[in-house]
């Protein structure tokens, strides 16, 4: 929070969102030159079609070939429209016109589609890769030669490459950068271990290995490099899983909605007129590369800045739905309130009337402490240092922001996290992503000196971690009632209360039915005379706008200039390239309009090439962002306490529509004078 | 049917000038003109005489300064854009120069073209389009891209895209302009089929009196004004001098 040096400065920010463009800008430019194959071949997948539907062929082979690729495609783009559909939530929508699906809940068409297709990869994934046996236990004392060798070639693997220029320039030899988190299993120990696996089943693993004394050290580092390997296939093959969902999905984007259109504008307006755009864009191979490329970069870098922005209008918006509210208190910041505080709180809300009181208060609030530290307080790297929401266990999945509405497996996950936290105080949740950068997993136990609570240290054991790709994935959570009890015991310890001790309450999180209970309720609490030191009551909403306040101007500029300025850019290149293929096909055109073909006409097919392209290129950028984006953990940069934001599901369609829309715009002016041409004055300056 | 038994083109006291900014260029002065239906006429004359500009004012490609132009019952020169192209589609047929195939679709494809615009199933069309590829005889390479066609044979596929919607009309701008002897041979023979069997009304403009010579009947023109009129149809030798 502000003053305790967790947030991140808009100076840093700006910094940081300079940073991050260029990375998107090239990270855009370099996705659009290898998807380009990809683009064509959508493009390509379409003109299958056209061709199966003109084709005359009557011999066996090119029969039967025309005769599937005329059924195959639409029929697969109607089947992949409809799971993407499915997959997103289109079906929902129904029902959360009607209020029978809440807002921020997956519908039960969309929790159906997604169970089904999760459940489908997950089985491909499996057996694409299979993680070593998680079952088999080593007694690494009854085969100590095979731990030696195990720590030897672990050694060998991890040793560093030798430096090619060490001989030529060695007074310029860098020392290697420091790795963010452990180094990864190496394939050759992983197969090793493998070995072992097998033969620790069959029973050979212990048979004639020497019986000889060996270091202790030896034998734990070889259980430690065995656990390691083992639960590293496990979140490999996680993260494989995770690769080829994205794939699939990709594909199904790609192959779904903007070939049906296609195939669906052929059947309305004609197939030639169709045909003949398609082959105008496709012989055009620089020009429409160029348009693509374009239309890519600015969705691309749109998509992923608007992804920012949406999240943050998100939480800034009133969730009528959900609403909550944020006590703080009123004068200070960071807001330091006393834990008698919290009853004082519940008393207040016990007052309100039936309508407007919360049927189980205790159900309804929440308090967050923060606790920063460090596990190696006397070498604090960003590596070693962490930062927990001291909270209630129980509250976790019934009022933290973005946990309450988990399902599945995740959701499962924290269930039982939960149940070990309320019955162990020490044990705490950490995100995926900050687990890999400590090099620490689920299990491990860890000694943290805490920064803001001096002279307290917490012995934590991690119970389970928030999944990849969450808004938790790099947070941790610990039981509230541990810091209380470190409290208490700092203070028999030294004879004096803790000086935080009376201040260690930061935030109230309080859930309320309506809107009419939280004015009521804000009324109560903002009264100065109930609070010693005073405390104020705000949305949830509108205390993420205060507390994001000092980034207006970075968002705005982000949501305007920048995002109009690409805008411009992208639709004055599209024009430019659509405007040089019109006075390329001047004469084409003169022709089409020679044998009747009225100016509308025309006018529809340069818009109509525009807007295909623009909406396929636009389409792509998007499904590529979203799938790549999300699935390599989303866009890395720094706003208040938020480090993480990932491209929302409602990008897929506005994404296209930018794409087609800036190229739609862009093909105006060309188009016009397209209409214009005379063909009388083509031909009479010809021959 | 011998030519002369009813004009299918009449056109009255012909004006077309330009503006080149305050200069006004008379390209056609007071040109009247009929061409019988089934006849096959070449306009010749020097660069600038007008050929071109006669010809797209006669086909509906634009609009004359002056006088009418009658092509059958319709007056051609009172019709607006929409109705000029709506006509051509079913009542012009167009052989150009350089033939202006579409370069990304088929011989098949081209010559299919116009009849998109028309009110005909894919049946009907194919019909009509395999029996213009017949008549240029150019059924075997139907599905062959103009780039993968010689001149001559793109030139048959332009004539057999002129014919496809059978029009009554059939305007050529030098279709034998760019390509060698033979070829310019088969396409003029194509052109003679066109007004003796099927009856078609061609009007060609040419610089080549080779071409002209297969024609029925040459007009020369000279500064925008008819100079000669050289029927062939009649006694030969016989020549009628017009004075405009």
């Amino acid at each position: 929070m502000p003053g305790m040096g967790l947030e991140t400065s808009l100076v840093e920010a700006t910094y940081q969102l300079l940073l991050v463009l260029m990375i998107l800008v090239a990270v855009a430019v370099i996705a659009g030159i290898l998807t380009l194959p990809i683009f064509y071949g959508a493009l390509g997948y379409k003109v299958v079609w056209f061709w199966a539907m003109d084709s005359s062929g009557n011999r066996g082979f090119s029969k039967v070939l025309s005769s599937f690729c005329r059924v195959f495609p639409p029929a697969f783009s109607i089947f992949a429209t409809i799971l993407s559909l499915g997959y997103f939530g289109a079906f929902d929508w129904p029902g959360r016109m009607l209020g029978t699906v809440k807002g921020y809940k997956p519908g039960p068409a969309q929790s159906a589609v997604k169970g089904l297709f999760d459940d489908f990869t997950r089985q491909i994934g499996e057996k694409a890769a299979p993680p070593l046996p998680q079952d088999v236990q080593i007694n690494w004392a009854r085969c100590p030669d095979k731990a030696q060798e195990l720590v030897d070639l672990w050694d060998k693997e991890q040793a560093p490459p030798p430096d090619p220029f060490a001989a030529i320039f060695p007074e310029y030899q860098n020392p290697p950068p420091e790795p963010l988190g452990p180094p990864p299993v190496p394939k050759a120990v992983a197969s090793r271990i493998n070995q072992y696996i097998a033969a620790a089943r069959d029973g050979s693993l212990y048979e004639g290995t020497s019986t000889r004394e060996i270091d202790k050290s030896v034998l734990r580092s070889a259980d430690y490099y065995f656990e390691r390997a083992v639960k590293e296939s496990k979140a490999d093959q996680e993260k494989q899983i995770s690769r080829i969902r994205a794939i699939i999905l990709y594909a199904l984007l790609i192959l779904g909605p903007i070939p049906l259109i296609v195939f669906i504008t052929a059947f309305v307006l004609g197939r030639r007129g169709v045909v003949l755009g398609m082959r105008n864009i496709i012989r055009a191979l620089l020009r429409t590369s160029l348009t693509y490329l374009a239309v890519f970069v600015l969705v691309f870098v749109l998509c992923c800045i608007w992804s920012i922005l949406s999240f943050i209008g998100a939480i800034t918006k009133q969730n009528d739905s959900n609403l909550k509210g944020i006590v703080t208190e009123k004068h200070q910041i960071p807001s330091q309130m006393k834990p008698s505080h919290l009853s004082t709180v519940k008393a207040l809300i016990a007052e309100l009337p039936p309508g407007e009181r919360p049927e189980n208060i205790e159900d309804n609030i929440m308090t967050w402490a923060f606790v920063g530290g460090s596990l190696d307080p006397k070498k604090r790297t960003p590596q070693n240092s962490i930062f927990f929401f001291a909270t209630e266990p129980e509250k976790l999945t019934k009022m933290m922001p973005g946990l309450e509405d988990l399902s599945g497996e995740e959701r499962s996950q924290i269930d039982r996290a939960v149940e070990v936290m309320a019955k162990n105080k020490t044990a705490v949740v950490i995100g995926a992503e900050r687990l890999r950068q400590m090099g620490k997993r689920v299990g491990d136990r860890m000694k943290m000196t805490s920064m803001n609570y001096k002279d307290v240290e917490f012995d934590f054991v991690i119970v389970a971690e928030f999944p990849l790709g969450s808004r938790w994935d790099t947070s941790a959570v610990m039981n509230r009632k541990y810091l209380e009890d470190e409290l208490d015991a700092y203070a028999g310890r030294t004879g004096s209360q803790h000086p935080l001790a009376e201040k260690c309450m930061n935030l109230i999180w309080i859930r309320l039915p309506n809107s009419k209970a939280f004015q009521s309720l804000q009324v109560k609490i903002n009264d100065p005379g109930k609070f010693s030191p005073a405390v104020k009551m705000e949305i949830e909403s509108s205390a993420y706008a205060n507390f994001l306040s000092p980034y207006k101007t970075l968002f705005w500029f982000m949501k305007w200039p920048l995002s109009i300025g690409l805008l411009a850019i992208t639709t004055l290149v599209a024009s430019l390239v659509i405007g040089i293929g019109v006075r390329e096909r001047k004469t084409e055109i003169a022709v089409l309009k020679v044998l009747g073909f009225r100016p509308w006409m025309v006018l529809g097919l340069v818009l109509g090439e525009a807007l295909l392209v623009g909406m396929l290129s636009g389409f792509m950028a998007t499904a590529t962002a979203y799938s790549a984006v999300n699935a390599l953990g989303g866009i890395s940069m720094g706003i208040a306490f938020f480090n993480r934001f990932y491209v929302p599901e409602d990008a897929l369609w506005w994404g296209p529509l930018i794409g087609g829309i800036s190229a739609l715009i862009g093909s105006v002016l060309p188009s016009i004078s397209a209409y214009g041409i005379k063909a009388s004055q083509v031909f009479s300056r010809v021959t | 049917m011998l030519p002369g038994s009813s004009p299918l083109v009449r056109v009255r006291e012909l004006y077309k000038s330009f503006t080149r900014g305050s200069e006004e260029i008379r390209v056609l002065q007071k040109l009247t003109l009929e061409v019988p239906e089934g006849e096959f006429l070449a306009l010749m004359g020097p660069s600038g005489s007008g050929k071109t500009t006669l010809l797209n004012l006669i086909a509906g490609l634009d609009t004359p300064t002056g006088g009418d132009i009658y092509v059958g019952p319709e007056h051609v020169s009172a019709m607006s854009e929409s109705e000029l192209a709506r006509w051509r589609t079913s009542s012009v047929g167009f052989i150009f120069q350089f033939y202006y195939l579409l370069p990304v679709l088929t011989a098949y494809e081209n010559v299919e073209l116009p009849l998109l615009l028309l009110p005909l199933n894919k049946e009907q069309r194919r019909k009509q389009v395999l029996t213009a590829l017949d008549l240029v005889n150019l059924r075997d390479r139907m599905n062959h891209r103009p780039s993968m066609l010689s001149g001559g044979q793109q030139q048959r596929v332009g004539i057999a895209r002129a014919m496809v919607t059978d029009p009554a009309l059939i305007v050529a701008d030098e279709p034998t302009g760019d390509l060698d002897t033979k070829s310019a041979d088969e396409v003029l023979n194509i052109m003679q089929i066109l007004c003796k069997q099927l009856n078609k009304t061609v009007i060609m403009v040419t610089h080549d009196p080779h071409a002209a010579e297969r024609a029925g009947r040459v007009l020369h023109l000279e500064k925008g004004k008819l100079v000669l009129d050289d029927d062939r149809t009649t006694e030969l030798g016989k020549r009628q001098v017009a004075t405009v």
